[in-house]
């Protein structure tokens, strides 16, 4: 572990919060300009770690760790790995993104908007850094209140019912994760010595089988939401359709990232035999998911609903990757989250900027944009290659190593989830016909405004990313290399892990052999 | 030095694009006729060059190569970015380059006025480039990467028209079609990773020949899925359905992408991973078998055809399933030949169809021309040609390249698979008649039509002398050692000659060539008769077969996806969640409702708690 002495994470966290701050005391009309200084500079901190981080050195790197609440164990660490190294600079990208869509696009309690999306992205990356449980679900649920405001007050009619199913969803699966947090802290204690919420010394304790499962599945079930898994999603596509395009952008750029982050962070490393016990069932979920997704997002009107459906399907392949538990399956679930954030993030601006058009979503009522606005067009259907995994951009890189993962895993699972190379083509380009091609069939007889300047700088870094992940992948995954072997080595049910029980397997053998020699004698 | 010059053959192409796409708004036509032919030219001339200069190397040190940059890795596997220039890359180079720089030419001249002037140029360049990644890889996910990026290509430009549905529709079928084949490419690619180690094509071969042992399943079934995408990529029966309707997009994008290189793509691929055929040979009956089917199924079905370009298209079906027959019966270089031949003539073929149509304000139908050569005789000179030339007159270059793969066929695999390629052969006369009514007897149109211009003419002569002679290096006759094949290093391993096979081929080649000259003449008697046999609808819809396919497959996709959108998602799971929801509120109420406020009611139920607990101990204490 390294400590730099200059407290980067924790100034990642708190730039937002300054900003949320600033906001709240200035007067509206600069809401949007202290947000995006906010914004910006918590970008350019997110930017840092990718220089300094130190490649294929194991462990965390930039921690923090001070005393917060002693008596109970709960401590302010933080700190990152490969693991979370790319999805800081992922939020803090996002974050800015969806500051600059918002530009035109709120017109009430502008104040209030613009803090509850620095107080998300406080949360957000808090989530990504904290290495303590506690710490971790202060964060975890910090980012539900301002999500929860961002799709009930600022959503499309039904926002009431779609921001109480988001919020009563993720508290449903966050309360089983408490409760198995405050387990795990009694578990410190009977084995460590101390009560404590501190995940590194957690991953040192031997979680005895018995409690594993159950501990697993409070775990999982809290994450399994999140990212979202079959069957339940169903929160998903109504969130996406009534939340404004900036909490579309940052509920599918990231937050969908925390199912998958959690699970790697905690499941897998905290319960190996459980993980593996569950294996078989989480990849047939996952897979279910790949395939009903793609079918579902064939069968919707509503340019959103189609998008979050489609995040059903990549996120479930991203579930049945990791769980291979193979270096490629893990590269290429870490990669992919990175890729479906940036691809579907982008096809929510898009999507948002279409709207703002033609005010309307539904597939029925789009077509022939792209004679009337090329660049939107070409941007559009880039993302939307990218999302197809078409090799050269960046989908392709994590849809290879998840299908390599999947296949050294097993011959079949590889032919299962290739599938969807096959879906995803059907729904997307059936998607991009009907947005773009053909006649247009909107009744408003207006909004052919191609991408203003603001829309091509939110775009364009977007799509160099696409072009730069998919070309020169091994930047990345050199990076997330120790940190994927350090998951499987936690993970792996070895004999380090089995020690008790190899001991009690020695005695009892011991006892066996030796006993026909003592009655011999 | 030579090795690194490599990577300019492609980007060159992609420089172009990148000019128009980024630079090119608000130019004129000329500008972006200029960026784009100038760097397919200027490709074109550094790919002669390397060719002269790969001729002047002795024959076993003709491969150049260069790794540009490592892709990515997976534990001991290594991705590089790496292209690697032997003879057999040199002849799809030399082919996409030179048939391509002539319909950049051409097509500078055929798009003129089209709104879309840029968008056409701008993806017009990135098929060459990405055509040359494909060939010029050094391993299956380079090569994957060009191949997806040539059917991106094909995508955009099928549906240039992007208004008109049928278009859309088209481009859509294409790319879905194809990524069902590349499904089994993709999963080819991973097993030959987790098999062998690498994707590399020279690692590959090395490894098959002197590696420790697999399995020669293992090896068949790498070879099998492979194939798979070949025939996506290369219409072969049952994943041609895409081909006849790409015909939407642009006559020279038919010409250049499917006709003359991108659907070729699958001959070459096979070519490239001939070490695994060699290895596995019983993978090559099933080559041998689907190439005779989609030969003989096309060519019946380019006769139903009255849209000549979907007369084109289907024989290019039919045309490809010929090269596959040759790679079955592991005539490597005699495919090879036959795809260099065939690009040649089906290019000027749809060149010459589209100055047809153009001259004729968008007419396709075979029904309403006849007798163009008086009003066209430029065009219709250069495509009688191309027509003599498919049907494989003796001495043209269809005849040279198809005479080989038939006697390859009769060699390995029998009189009867002979005989019916050689229908097939015939097939190809009958329908070349067809097309030859266009520019006989008597005409069928009303109007002028506009004669050509130099832009157009030019490539469609240049091509046409090619079509004429392009089977000299397929000589000598009879022989698998031919100069074609001793270019390629490909040539099959020789049976010692035998005077009664050489007569027999000689006799065969002689009847060959009469049968297809007489159906030829008795096919253009027939079809510009006063009187024209009826089309049949039967082979105007390809047997149904995309009806088959929209009953077997779309519509229950469909209905699926429906089915599970309404009842399970909406009723079943949200339901339940929503059930949930109502259950939780339903409680609520009923426990709100105990709460009256009165102090009767809550004496009345504090007693009876205290009862039932008193009740409850009693019980456990009397059952411990």
């Amino acid at each position: 572990m390294t400590t730099n002495d200059f407290p980067l994470l924790s100034v990642m966290i708190v730039l937002p919060l300054a900003g949320s701050a600033l906001v709240l005391l200035l007067a509206e009309r600069w809401a949007r300009t202290v947000s995006l200084a906010a914004a910006l500079s918590t970008f350019l901190a997110t930017l840092a770690p990718l220089y300094l981080f130190r490649t294929g050195q194991p462990g965390f790197q930039f921690v923090e760790h001070y005393p917060w609440v002693g008596a109970l164990g709960i401590s302010w660490h933080l700190g990152i790995d490969g693991l979370s190294l790319f999805l800081l600079p992922l939020t803090g990208f996002l974050s800015l993104a969806a500051v600059l869509v918002s530009w035109n696009a709120v017109g009430q309690k502008v104040k209030a908007y613009f803090v509850s999306f620095l107080v998300l992205e406080a949360g957000m990356l808090g989530v990504f850094a904290a290495l303590d449980a506690i710490l971790f679900y202060v964060f975890w649920e910090a980012m539900l209140i301002p999500m929860f405001l961002i799709i009930g007050i600022w959503g499309s009619e039904n926002r009431r019912y779609a921001a109480l199913k988001f919020i009563l969803y993720t508290v449903a699966g966050s309360l089983f994760l408490l409760v198995g947090f405050i387990v795990m802290a009694f578990l410190a204690q009977s084995q460590g010595g101390a009560f404590s919420f501190d995940l590194t010394r957690w991953m040192a304790l031997r979680v005895p089988a018995s409690h594993q499962y159950w501990l697993f599945a409070f775990f999982f079930l809290a994450f399994a939401v999140k990212v979202p898994l079959f069957p339940l999603h169903t929160w998903l596509p109504d969130a996406h359709v009534e939340a404004p395009t900036a909490g579309s952008v940052l509920l599918a750029g990231v937050l969908l990232k925390m199912g998958v982050y959690g699970i790697l962070r905690f499941c897998f490393p905290l319960f190996p035999e459980a993980t593996a016990f569950f294996t078989p069932a989480v990849m047939t979920l996952g897979l279910i998911g790949v395939i009903y997704g793609a079918l579902l997002a064939f069968a919707q009107e509503d340019l959103k609903r189609l998008v979050a459906y489609s995040s059903v399907s990549h996120m479930g392949l991203i579930v049945v990757g990791i769980f291979c538990l193979n270096l490629a399956g893990l590269k290429g679930g870490i990669v992919q989250m990175l890729n479906h954030g940036l691809s579907t993030g982008a096809l929510f601006i898009l999507v948002g900027a279409l709207y703002e058009r033609k005010k309307t979503r539904n597939l029925n009522r789009l077509g022939g944009l792209a004679g009337r606005t090329p660049v939107l067009a070409t941007f559009f259907v880039i993302t939307m290659l990218s999302s197809v995994g078409l090799p050269g951009l960046n989908g392709f890189v994590g849809e290879f190593l998840l299908l390599m993962g999947s296949f050294q895993f097993a011959w079949w699972l590889g032919a299962l989830a290739a599938t969807s190379v096959v879906l995803g083509a059907v729904y997307l380009l059936w998607m991009t016909q009907r947005v773009l091609f053909e006649k247009d069939r909107s009744p408003e007889r207006s909004g052919f405004a191609d991408f203003s300047l603001r829309e091509r700088i939110v775009m364009t870094p977007l799509v160099l990313l696409m072009f730069l992940i998919g070309l020169f992948p091994a930047a990345l995954t050199d990076r997330l290399e120790p940190t994927a072997r350090e998951i499987i080595s936690v993970s792996a049910p070895g004999p380090a892990r089995e020690a008790p029980q190899t001991a009690d397997a020695k005695i009892m053998m011991e006892e066996v052999t030796h006993g026909p020699q003592h009655s011999g004698r | 030095m030579l090795s690194e010059s490599i990577w300019i053959l492609t980007a060159l192409p992609a420089l172009g694009a990148l000019v128009n796409g980024l630079l090119g708004a608000g130019w004129r036509e000329k500008g972006i006729a200029a960026v784009a032919v100038g760097s397919v030219g200027l490709a074109l001339a550094a790919a002669l060059a390397l060719l002269a200069q790969m001729l002047s190397l002795p024959a076993g040190d003709r491969t150049l190569s260069v790794t540009l940059w490592r892709w990515l890795s997976d534990g001991a596997l290594h991705v590089r970015v790496g292209f690697v220039l032997d003879s057999l890359a040199m002849v799809m180079v030399t082919v996409i380059l030179f048939v391509g720089f002539l319909i950049h030419l051409y097509s500078a001249g055929y798009m003129k006025g089209e709104p879309g002037y840029r968008r056409y140029f701008v993806c017009l360049n990135l098929f060459v480039f990405f055509m040359l990644v494909l060939v010029l890889a050094d391993n299956l996910v380079v090569t994957f990467v060009g191949w997806e990026g040539v059917g991106l290509c094909s995508y955009l430009l099928i549906g240039f028209w992007h208004e008109k549905k049928s278009a859309c529709d088209a481009g859509r079928k294409a790319f879905v079609v194809n990524r069902i084949g590349d499904f089994g490419f993709l999963l080819g690619i991973l097993m030959a990773a987790v098999t062998f180690g690498t994707v590399n094509y020279g690692d590959l071969a090395r490894l098959l020949a002197t590696g420790p042992a697999v399995s020669e399943g293992a090896v068949a079934a790498i070879a099998l899925l492979l194939f798979m995408g070949a025939m996506g990529k290369s219409a072969q029966f049952p994943l041609h359905v895409w081909l006849p309707d790409a015909m939407e997009g642009p006559t020279p994008v038919s010409a250049l992408i499917h006709a003359a290189t991108m659907v070729n793509a699958g001959v070459y691929l096979m070519c490239r991973i001939a070490p695994f055929l060699e290895k596995a040979p019983a993978v090559l009956p099933v080559i041998a078998v689907v190439g005779l089917v989609t030969a003989l199924y096309a060519s019946f079905c380019a006769l139903g055809q009255r849209d000549i370009k979907r007369v084109l298209a289907y024989s290019t079906v039919s045309q490809i399933g010929y090269m596959f027959v040759a790679l079955g019966c592991g005539l490597w270089a005699a495919g090879m030949f036959h795809l260099l031949t065939h690009g040649i003539f089906k290019g000027l073929l749809f060149l010459a169809a589209g100055a047809v149509i153009h001259a004729l304000d968008g007419e396709q139908d075979l029904g309403r021309m006849g007798g163009l050569l008086r009003e066209l005789p430029a065009v219709s000179v250069t495509f009688m040609a191309g027509l003599l030339a498919l049907a494989g007159i003796f001495p043209l270059s269809g005849f040279v390249s198809k005479d080989a793969i038939l006697w390859g066929g009769f060699e390995r695999y029998g009189a009867l698979f002979w005989l019916a390629a050689f229908g097939g052969a015939l097939m190809t006369a009958l329908y070349s008649g067809k097309l030859f009514s266009a520019f006989l007897g008597r005409r069928r149109f009303e109007g002028h039509p506009h004669r050509p211009g130099p832009l157009i003419v030019m490539p469609l002569a240049t091509l046409a002398v090619f079509a004429l002679l392009a089977g000299i290096p397929g000589l000598p006759l009879f022989t698998a050692d031919t100069f074609f094949a001793r270019f390629l290093g490909m040539t099959a391993a020789q049976a010692a000659p035998d005077a009664a096979a050489h007569n027999l081929e000689v006799a065969l080649t002689v009847l060959q060539s009469l049968a297809v000259l007489a159906v030829l003449a008795g096919a253009i008697r027939l079809f510009t008769r006063e009187r024209r046999p009826a089309d049949s609808t039967v082979l105007a819809s390809g047997f149904g077969i995309d009806r088959l396919y929209d009953f077997l497959l779309v519509r229950p996709l469909k209905a699926c996806a429906r089915f599970f959108a309404i009842i399970i998602d909406a009723r079943l799971i949200d339901g339940a969640v929503n059930g949930l929801g109502s259950l939780s509120m339903a409680l609520g109420r009923f426990s709100a409702g105990l709460q009256t406020g009165q102090l009767r009611h809550y004496a009345v139920s504090l007693i009876a708690g205290a009862f039932a607990l008193i009740a409850l101990t009693v019980c456990l204490a009397g059952g411990l």
